[in-house]
Formats: C-alpha cells, structure tokens, sequence
C-alpha cells in the first residue's frame, strides 16, 4: 500500500467518491474528501498527496476555490478538474494560469485519466 | 476674380459694338436713315444687367466712338455728335439702374427721352448753332426733331428688347451667373412678350392695309413703324413688369419647395438608416438574449446529466474491471450489456456536449473549428428531425481541415443552415453536406431537395426577421445571423434556390485569418 501514488479526489457527491475509488484503487491510493474543507484537511496531514483531482461544483467552496486555497499551502502538487460543466472561461484561465493542469469532463473517460495521471505522476 | 467680372464683360461687350458697328441695321424712314447701331443696342443690355457703371464702362469703350467710325466726312459735325452719343450712354446708364419696385416701369425711358430731347435741342440749336452754321452744316429745326424722333425710338426699341430679354432674368441671370432656378419661368416670359408683340404688330398692319386711304401708304410707312415697335414694346414692357413680381414670387417658392424637398429627402434617408440600424440592432439584441438564456440553461441542464452519467459510466467501468477479475459466467452476455451501455453514455454525453455549444457565450476568434466534427455535432442535435425521410449524405474532404474562429458560432451557422433544409423537406428528401479545400478556401455546401426559395424572395433571406414561415415557426434571424456570423469570419455565403427543386448553400472561409 504504502508504495503506490496518493492522489486525492474531492466530489460532493457520495457515488461519484465510491466508483472513483472501486475503479481507481488498484492503480493508486485514493484519498476522498466531500467538500474542499475537508480536502484541505486532507492535504495537510497526508503530505505525500502528489495529485487533487476537484470536482468543480461544490456547495461553500466549488473545485476553484478549493484548488486556490490548497495550491497557496502546497505550490508542488498538481491540480486537476474534473466537471460536468463544458469549458467554462474560469476553468480555461485557470488551465492557462497554471493553477490546473489538467481538465477532465464528465462522464469521465477511464483511459483517459490513467493516461493523465502517470504523465503527471 | 468674380469683382471685375462686371467690367470684363462691359469692356468686351463695349469693344464689339464698335467691331460691329460697320455693319449696322439701317432702315428708311421718309428721308431720313435709321440706323440701329450695334453700340447701342450692347450699352442698353449691358446697363440693364449691371447697371449705371456698366452702361459707361461700355459706353466708353464702344458707343461713343461710333461716329467717328460712321461719318468720317463730318469733321466738326464729330463733335457734337459724339456729345449726342455720350448723353445718350448716360441716359441709357440712367435707364439701367433699376427702377424702385413703387415706380412705374415706363416712367425713367419716358424722363430718359424727355431729358435727352431737351438737352439735345438746347445742344443743338443754341450751343452748336454757329460752329455748324461756320461750318457749312445748317442743320434745321425739322432735321433735328426728325433726328431726336429717330433717337428716342431706336431708345425705346432697344431699351423694351433689352428689357424684354433682362426682365426675363436669361440675360441678366447668365452675365450674372445664375442660371439653373430661372429656365423655366424665363421661356414663358419671352414667349408671353413676344407673342404680345407680334399680335399687336400684325393687327395694326392689318387695320393699316384695310382702312388707310389711298396715297397715304408710302407716305406714312415709315411712321406707322414706329408706332408698331413702340406700342409692341410698351405693351409687351407692362406685361413682363407686371410678371416680374409673380415671377419673384414663384421663383422663392420654387427655392423654398427645392430646400423642402432636399429637407425631406434628407430627413427621409436619415429616418430609413435608423429604421435599418435599430431592427439590426434588435435583431442582434433578441438573439444575444435567446442565446444566453438558451446557454444558461444548457449549461445547468449538461451538468446536471453529466453528473449522473458519471455514475452510470462510473458503474459500467467498475463492472468491466469486476468481470475481468471474476470471469463472467456468460461473458457474451455481460459484455453486450456492458457495451450498450456505454454505446448509450456515449450518445448522451454528445448530445449534451452539443447542447454546449450554445453556452460558449465567448467572443474567442482564435479557436481551432474542426468543420467535420462541428458538422458532425450538428447532425447529432438534429438526429431526431432527421431520422424520418431525410437522408444525409456526408461528402466530406479526405483531410481533416480547421479554420480559425468561433467554434460555438460556427457551429451556429450550421446549425441554422440544416435546420432550414430539414425544415424545407416537407416528407422525403436528402441533404448533403459537402466540404473540400480550396487554395487557401474551407468550401462547405449545403444541398438540400426541399421546396426552394421563390425568387423574390432570394434577395431578403438574409434581412433580420424576414420570414416565410407562419408566426412562431420561424423569427427570420437564422440565415441572418449565419450571414453576419460568416461575414465575421471573413468568408462568403451564397444562396441558390430553385423553387421547388431545393437549395444549395455555399460558404467559403478562409483556412488563415
């Protein structure tokens, strides 16, 4: 266990948290988090996260937010999107800026981000 | 310039008098010749158009020469002659200045002859008496009445023609260089003094011929002609005086009516390019409107169907992985359920993808369009309205190609255009979409075999809000936001139509802006 990547996906929604671990856990170490308090709260005791994936629409704080806020305190790891929503402007400033590297759509595509993360890993 | 544009002309009009005046009109009356010198006949026109200064200008330059040039015999007799001739340029330059609107037209010829007649025979029989008499040149009472006669009417003859053709304004108006307002009242004028005069003229001959007694008409030819030219001109002089007024009269109302029609013409031009601006502008602002609120809500609607499909494709992908570590007992089967199911999540995610088009509110001009997979989106959102009778034959180049621009625009366009091919099958029908390279050119085509444009029509397709479809099928902005978009991306777009065989839509985008 202690071996594999820890990455970190935050999404408010219950079943979106439980099929991203059942079909990501054999590749990495999924930690979850229902909102971005919570991720933040994540980040800070489990230092060796390498990669957020953020769901964007959140109630208090949506994925934006949540990535500002966490990338202040760990500048080194990578920060992703993943959203239902099309590609907003925000999300394209922020792909741009450097404060995401990656952005996934919903549904997402299984190859797709295994692909993604071991490039960013 | 335009100061001395006066003189210039009375010097020039003064110098071919005197050019002119060896070839002057002569006629007989009883003994005495008549002659009507040109430099009379120029000084009086002249002083009718500019006046006192003009008359002495060309008095000076020509008239007053003229005996000089007519009797060279004379010698002594030049002199008084010449003085004869420069009072009568002053009397014609008095003649000239124009009369005060109050003054009765007749009134300064009549003091002009009064005038001239006396100074003339006080000149004449008092001063000038004993240089002729030394001279040899007797002259007597009757010659000199006989010569003031011939003067007063070559006066009065030239000073009405002058009149005739000045008070019209065509001669005064051309030396004076405004002519365009004055045309039409001027020939009426001329026609109204002329045909006074020759009426006037041809009653007395007539009266003459009929009435006079026998042996009187050799006799008093020549006075009788002096009478005509008189009354014909005194007549034809109270006439044009009197339309003088209403010409001035109408001839403001002419100029008043021409600036109130340029006015109009003006205010109407004005009124026509607001009209025009403002449907544009409401065409663009009830557009900007529908696609807002349409993105706005696509946007919502697209996340929440995302969010689910994610669970469902989040399942289908758990499941696989399940049976790969379990072995399905019916591998066939599971793998078909399996499969349709993310063949369905597919579809439904394109779906919504294609919805979203409609959210990019953006003005980006920089995006990569992909044509085929825009068009391809496009068919995608139709499918429904396609899928009965209509077939779509996609005949696109081998090569994927891009133009730069606005992809939710582009796609836009598209859209737009298909859907007015899908709505002009009205039951059976095909629509191509054909794209290829040209040089530098993205060439997409739209054919369609609906009902076709009626020719009338082809020219206001593209007008905002015009519309052939009945109220609340169609608000007549597609193909004018197609246009405007395409116009955008510096491209073309043209309509054929034949009615009822069907309609080619032809766009050309350039690959590089």
């Amino acid at each position: 266990m202690g071996n594999r990547t820890k990455i970190l996906y935050v999404d408010d929604e219950l079943i979106n948290l439980q099929l991203f671990d059942l079909n990501f856990n054999k590749s990495y170490n999924v930690l979850m988090a229902d909102n971005g308090f919570t991720g933040l709260e994540m980040l800070e005791s489990n230092t060796n996260i390498s990669v957020v994936i953020s769901d964007m629409k959140m109630p208090n704080m949506n994925g934006l937010e949540f990535i500002k806020r966490a990338k202040e305190k760990h500048p080194q790891k990578r920060y992703c999107i993943m959203t239902g929503f099309d590609m907003t402007d925000e999300i394209r400033e922020a792909l741009v800026n450097g404060l995401i590297v990656k952005y996934f759509r919903k549904p997402y595509n299984k190859n797709e981000i295994l692909v993604a993360l071991d490039e960013l890993i | 310039m335009m100061k001395n544009r006066w003189f210039r002309i009375s010097v020039f009009f003064g110098i071919l008098s005197l050019v002119l005046s060896i070839l002057s009109i002569e006629f007989q009356i009883e003994n005495t010749t008549i002659t009507l010198t040109w430099s009379v006949i120029f000084p009086v026109i002249i002083s009718l158009a500019y006046g006192f200064r003009g008359a002495i200008v060309s008095g000076i330059f020509g008239g007053i020469w003229i005996p000089i040039i007519l009797w060279p015999e004379n010698e002594w007799g030049l002199i008084p002659n010449i003085i004869a001739y420069g009072l009568f340029y002053l009397l014609i330059a008095y003649n000239g200045e124009k009369p005060s609107s109050k003054s009765t037209p007749l009134r300064k010829p009549v003091y002009s002859i009064l005038i001239f007649s006396a100074l003339y025979v006080f000149l004449y029989l008092v001063v000038f008496h004993w240089i002729l008499n030394h001279t040899g040149e007797y002259i007597s009472y009757q010659t000199v009445s006989v010569i003031l006669i011939k003067n007063a009417v070559i006066f009065l003859i030239v000073t009405i023609f002058g009149e005739s053709l000045l008070q019209t304004n065509s001669l005064r108006k051309l030396l004076q260089l405004h002519t365009h307002l004055y045309r039409k009242n001027n020939c009426k004028l001329i026609i109204y003094s002329l045909s006074t005069s020759i009426l006037i003229w041809s009653t007395f001959v007539l009266l003459y011929n009929l009435f006079s007694p026998i042996g009187m008409k050799e006799d008093y030819t020549g006075l009788l002609f002096i009478i005509l030219f008189f009354s014909s001109g005194i007549i034809s002089r109270w006439l044009i005086f009197a339309s003088e007024t209403q010409i001035k009269a109408e001839l403001g109302l002419l100029e008043f009516k021409d600036q109130l029609e340029n006015l109009v013409q003006v205010r109407t031009r004005e009124l026509e390019e607001t009209v025009k601006s403002l449907k544009v502008t409401k065409a663009s602002l009830f557009q900007a409107d529908k696609m807002a609120s349409l993105g706005t809500l696509t946007a919502g609607m697209a996340h929440e169907i995302n969010n689910p499909l994610n669970f469902i494709k989040g399942a289908s992908d758990g499941l696989s992985t399940y049976f790969e570590m379990h072995e399905s007992i019916e591998k066939d089967k599971t793998d078909l359920l399996i499969n349709s199911m993310n063949i369905g999540i597919d579809r439904i995610s394109n779906i919504v993808q294609g919805l979203n088009q409609f959210s990019r509110n953006n003005q980006n001009m920089d995006e990569d369009c992909d044509i085929h997979s825009i068009l391809e989106n496009c068919f995608i959102i139709l499918n429904n309205k396609t899928k009965h009778g209509i077939d779509i034959i996609k005949e696109y180049s081998d090569k994927k190609f891009f133009i730069k621009g606005n992809v939710g625009k582009i796609h836009q366009v598209f859209l737009n255009l298909l859907t007015n091919s899908i709505q002009a099958i009205h039951d059976k029908g095909a629509i191509i979409a054909r794209t290829k390279i040209e040089g530098n050119n993205a060439i997409i085509e739209i054919v369609d075999t609906g009902c076709g444009i009626e020719k009338k029509n082809l020219e206001q397709i593209t007008d905002p809000f015009f519309t052939t479809k009945p109220p609340g099928e169609g608000t007549g902005l597609g193909l004018s936001i197609a246009y405007s978009i395409i116009t955008e991306h510096k491209g073309t777009i043209e309509f054929e139509s034949k009615f009822g065989v069907g309609t080619t839509v032809l766009m050309k985008l350039p690959m590089n802006i």
